[in-house]
């Protein structure tokens, strides 16, 4: 295509979580428009094996094992990437977890985590490498919310909660930093196919064919899907685009939900 | 470098002024062949300079648009890409505009279906999403192309088209000068270059970049709809 397949050369992204799923698919179609990727991930095997896989297909990318709860942990990535190449320009907020239980039941440690690492840990990250960011006056922050940040999505109210949160802190800082050269977009996937997914499928709380039904397009995403989107986000051919969220969703959020027929 | 929509057909309707003709000069060069079919503002010879073939047509009058958009589909084959656009002046004709894209998008809709696929692209205003003073009825225009844009996508999935629309803010026309007013309220404190509308519209035109996008309304707006406080912008801070 004529869009640019370089577009992203001499860039270095951060992603975190992107031993998997969406966060590696991701890195790859970042370091296939020329990006270095750097896998910022917990489970350090993963991040490694992600890195090496990346690695193997030709790319540039690197891992460093990172607790984006931890503000000395995710100190000590910005610094050993700033060190390594001297600027970031992408930060990809995606490291997450979806747990599902009734909310009266909900364990306070399982309500914290997930607000822990799918808001807080997005704060943390944020404010870190935004930090460099705007010291060299470019760079943009891509989060990772959800279809389930726009409304209710029973069982997972601290997911929902996180999600919906990060909506809003992407338009606030988007704003605060508008004018200084680092724009902060988001992407609210619907129901995508991930290990998450599968989890969630195997445990019973989840049914593909129900997805596939409430799904206008009658199917689930595909991590590459997701991945086409940050891409553009954060490429330069998005350069008016900032304190906003897209949905990628099959048309799941502009839907009612009730079946019908087609009057056009 | 490959380009991006070889073989397919892309229609613009709308207004005919230098945006666009920006968008169909694009898609010209992505390899699309392009038909703009609108009042002629421009003139032919710029629309054919462009790339484009013109076709006259006013949208407000339905039966003689039917004939016209069967005279595009009759002679270039297929409408892969259908992108209406609609400048204030346009959105000003309220309810009967409202029907005339209504109208286009049935017959459109008809073609794309018997394709199995196409991709339809509103581009209305940021109007439609927060109400400027002083312009009820092209605010609420506005807003019900985005509707229109959730409705047709929700009818259409299941055929295989996608819908989708951009909330475009300030864009310089190449007309007249952005207002510093309007400058002064956007987060960015600037307009839209022409180029980044442009990019938009490819993306959500792009089955290999958006394929799983439908329904939804791309904000284009240097952050306009996110900022809800002061006037100007900087005294929020």
């Amino acid at each position: 295509m004529t869009t640019n397949t370089n577009e992203l050369s001499d860039r270095v992204a951060i992603i975190t979580g992107a031993g998997r799923g969406i966060g590696l698919a991701i890195a790859r179609n970042f370091c296939e428009a020329g990006a270095t990727a750097v896998i910022a991930e917990l489970d350090a095997d993963a991040g490694e094996q992600a890195s090496q896989a990346l690695r193997d297909e030709g790319h540039d990318a690197w891992s460093q094992q990172c607790d984006v709860r931890s503000r000395e942990s995710v100190d000590a990535l910005v610094e050993a990437v700033t060190l390594r190449h001297g600027r970031v320009d992408a930060l990809v907020n995606n490291a997450g977890m979806n747990f599902v239980s009734p909310t009266e039941c909900q364990p306070d440690s399982d309500w914290h985590l997930q607000v822990d690492v799918m808001l807080n840990g997005v704060f943390i990250c944020t404010r870190a490498v935004g930090t460099v960011m705007l010291r060299q006056g470019s760079g943009v922050i891509l989060n990772i919310s959800s279809i389930a940040g726009y409304g209710a999505w029973p069982l997972r109210s601290a997911y929902d909660a996180a999600k919906a949160a990060v909506i809003s802190l992407t338009e606030n800082v988007g704003c605060e930093w508008a004018r200084r050269g680092v724009r902060v977009v988001s992407v609210a996937p619907g129901v995508t196919r991930t290990n998450i997914l599968q989890s969630l499928v195997e445990q019973g709380v989840a049914s593909l064919d129900q997805y596939n039904r409430r799904t206008p397009m009658g199917r689930v995403a595909d991590v590459e899907e997701i991945a086409s989107v940050a891409r553009f986000l954060v490429s330069d051919r998005a350069s008016y685009i900032t304190a906003t969220t897209l949905a990628v969703d099959g048309g799941w959020i502009a839907w009612d939900g009730l079946p019908g027929k087609a009057t056009v | 470098m490959n380009s991006r929509f070889p073989g397919q057909v892309a229609l613009i309707t709308g207004d005919c002024d230098n945006l666009s003709l920006t968008l169909a000069r694009a898609l010209r060069q992505e390899d699309a062949q392009v038909a703009l079919a609108c009042q002629g503002g421009l003139g032919g010879s710029a629309i054919e300079a462009a790339g484009a073939r013109w076709y006259a047509m006013d949208l407000q009058n339905g039966k003689a648009s039917q004939a016209v958009l069967r005279s595009v589909a009759d002679q270039l084959g297929r409408i892969d890409i259908w992108l209406h656009y609609a400048s204030a002046t346009a959105c000003s004709s309220g309810t009967a505009g409202l029907d005339g894209v209504h109208n286009c998008a049935r017959f459109i809709g008809e073609i794309m279906q018997s394709q199995e696929s196409g991709r339809v692209i509103f581009v209305a205003s940021v109007a439609g999403l927060f109400a400027p003073a002083g312009q009820a009825l092209r605010n609420s225009q506005e807003a019900a192309l985005f509707m229109l844009t959730k409705s047709l996508a929700i009818d259409w999935a299941p055929l295989g088209l996608r819908v989708n629309a951009i909330a475009l803010g300030v864009v310089q026309n190449g007309v007249a000068a952005p207002d510093d007013h309007l400058l002064g309220r956007i987060p960015m404190g600037r307009a839209a270059r022409p180029q980044e509308l442009v990019e938009a519209a490819l993306f959500l035109a792009d089955d290999r970049e958006s394929s799983f996008i439908t329904g939804e309304v791309l904000r284009v707006d240097g952050g306009w709809t996110a900022y809800h406080l002061f006037h100007p912008f900087d005294e929020a801070f």
